[in-house]
């Protein structure tokens, strides 16, 4: 990818299928978007998690039959801002129980560790359902070191 | 940004296998994602079939490891511990074990070695 022609500050836009196969494609897309702005491989990857965990739950259990998932990536100074809509059934991720990390991974509520993984690794989490456009915006500011 | 959605249509997960001693050392590469984490846990059913008992599983170069790859590492551990075989994992990867801490299932379900001389050692002892 070329370099010089991105600008500092920018919201880039794609569509994708509802489909698992999408997400390998929805996270190269989040990691060259953070890369061309110059944020940190770890960053990156917190933010990859956090966007497959959040894809995942929409393609899983709220996608309508053939439609997209549309998801716009917006950095500001140190903030990456990612908005994922989708129409389907409503889901919010605040309604998710705080799963019982003492418990084996697999008798966890399905769901719920992605949601906790989402809420440790991102700053800050909206969610906003109307007239079956669901609406997630995610986060999450780079840590300046002193 | 020129984003081009283009990409092989195989997977984002990468195994490559080694033998040393007696054990079958998984080294896994790419991307732990929800459409690839199966893969790992039919990898390992392969394996097993094929007769090894003894598997190190090296996660040093793992770009990506979201629930669903922690669910399939959880679901191949109680397999593994059923048919009474052995598996080790490593993991010098910092944003990997960020997750597993993150989780509660570094050090506490199963033992995560930094290196693989180190699970050689223990192995041995």
């Amino acid at each position: 990818m070329e370099n010089e022609d991105l600008p500092e500050a920018g919201v880039y836009k794609r569509s994708f299928d509802c489909k698992t196969e999408s997400i390998p494609v929805i996270l190269d897309f989040v990691e060259e978007v953070a890369a061309s702005g110059g944020f940190d491989s770890s960053f990156s990857f917190d933010v990859k998690v956090s966007v497959d965990e959040a894809c995942t739950n929409i393609i899983d259990y709220n996608c309508t039959a053939g439609s997209n998932i549309e998801i716009s990536v917006e950095t500001n100074n140190g903030d990456f801002i990612v908005t994922i809509k989708n129409y389907g059934e409503p889901f919010n991720p605040g309604t998710v129980s705080t799963p019982d990390i003492s418990l084996p991974l697999e008798e966890r509520q399905i769901g719920g560790l992605g949601v906790f993984l989402m809420n440790q690794l991102m700053d800050k989490i909206d969610y906003d359902s109307r007239d079956g456009l669901n609406v997630l915006t995610m986060v999450k500011t780079r840590q300046i070191n002193p | 940004m020129k984003f081009d959605a283009k990409r092989d249509e195989g997977s984002t997960l990468n195994i490559d296998y080694r033998k040393q001693d007696s054990a079958l050392v998984m080294a896994l590469s790419g991307s732990m994602d929800s459409s690839s984490a199966p893969e790992f846990t039919k990898a390992v059913d392969n394996k097993l079939a094929g007769g090894e008992s003894l598997f190190i599983v090296n996660l040093d170069n793992l770009n990506h490891l979201s629930s669903a790859g922690l669910r399939s590492v959880l679901v191949v551990l109680k397999k593994i511990s059923s048919l009474k075989k052995n598996m080790y994992f490593i993991s010098s990867n910092e944003d990997v074990n960020r997750i597993f801490k993150m989780a509660g299932v570094y050090n506490t379900m199963f033992n995560i070695y930094e290196s693989e001389e180190a699970v050689f050692k223990k192995i041995r002892s």
